[in-house]
């Protein structure tokens, strides 16, 4: 799955991996693992189940079931022969698909934006629409601005939540992308606000500082293995001893003493 | 131990391999599975999204995409 994501998420494929397993333990896979696809815990796949796993299944851009099977049996010419003629679609964080169905022209176009990953720009576009809008198109707009800053908001929430589970770097980055994305709209302001504070802050700025090492790690893993990375691992549970990146660190190296 | 892992024993004891192994969870009630090929994805549903950053994956958020999922488990 990871070098699928790695090979065509560029190319627009989604990459999805399902557990019905317990958090903790999935979440100590992924760490341990280094990987990077989205990973579900405790998951349904309706009707995307089967009687074995691991099973994989194909969706195209129609929703509609193309393949399932092995993920052994998953060939690149399967993959893109799905991808001919797909409207690539941003795999940004910041694009935000609408589960609305619009039917005013300009929404719409809005809409389109926004998923494209232009959430100024359609921030900006909704407001515009909404001083001279009347009638279903100002209805429409209504919807579509709250669901844009409702999404504003989520992104802000999950940065936050990474800033509190320590992994800093996810965190800080989140807030830099969406701050440099809202050049300009009252939201930078204070996502620029709160990027100083934790700047300015003892603690936080340790444990970014720490984090942003242990990331280094996780991209020459990603190439080599962290088993290289053992020395340089231990360094950071030293360096960083209590901060969240030492104690990833230290899974880190529970899991390779183990194998 | 958890019960997959008592599973996945059980299994490897009678000769089992681990790379496709049959969870009480997610057999159908009888007789062969259900092949969906051809049907529409239903919605995924899961408790926690792990390396999600963004909307989480929806048939919304799928929409006009190219999508692949793997039935997964960490053992």
């Amino acid at each position: 799955m990871q070098q699928i994501q790695e090979k065509y998420g560029d190319k627009g494929l989604v990459v999805l991996a399902l557990s019905n397993e317990e958090d903790e333990l999935v979440e100590e896979y992924i760490q341990s693992m280094g990987l990077t696809v989205r990973i579900a815990a405790g998951a349904d796949g309706g009707n995307m189940t089967w009687s074995s796993i691991p099973h994989t299944f194909l969706v195209g851009a129609d929703g509609k079931i193309l393949w399932h099977g092995s993920p052994y049996g998953l060939s690149n010419g399967i993959i893109e022969d799905a991808l001919k003629g797909v409207k690539k679609s941003s795999n940004s964080v910041l694009a935000y698909n609408s589960a609305t169905e619009f039917k005013e022209g300009a929404v719409t176009s809005i809409a389109d934006m926004a998923r494209q990953a232009q959430l100024a720009k359609s921030i900006q576009a909704v407001g515009k629409l909404l001083e001279k809008a009347s009638g279903a198109e100002a209805e429409e707009a209504k919807v579509l601005q709250g669901e844009l800053d409702g999404f504003v908001e989520m992104l802000q929430a999950q940065a936050e939540s990474f800033i509190t589970k320590r992994e800093m770097v996810i965190g800080t980055d989140l807030l830099a992308e969406v701050a440099k994305e809202c050049k300009g709209l009252p939201v930078a302001d204070k996502i620029a606000a709160r990027l100083k504070e934790i700047d300015d802050d003892k603690e936080l700025s340790n444990e970014l500082a720490a984090d942003r090492e242990l990331a280094k790690l996780r991209e020459a893993a990603s190439k080599k293995s962290w088993k290289r990375q053992l020395k340089k691992l231990e360094k950071i549970t030293e360096r960083y001893e209590g901060t969240g990146a030492a104690k990833r660190a230290a899974k880190i190296i529970r899991s390779i003493n183990a194998e | 131990m958890k019960l997959h892992n008592l599973v996945l024993l059980g299994l490897l004891a009678l000769g089992g391999t681990a790379t496709a192994l049959s969870l009480p969870g997610l057999a159908p009630s009888q007789g062969e599975p259900h092949d969906p090929t051809g049907e529409l994805a239903t919605e995924l549903k899961a408790r926690t999204w792990f390396n999600t950053i963004g909307q989480p994956p929806t048939l919304s958020s799928l929409k006009g995409k190219v999508w692949v999922v793997e039935r997964w488990a960490t053992w």
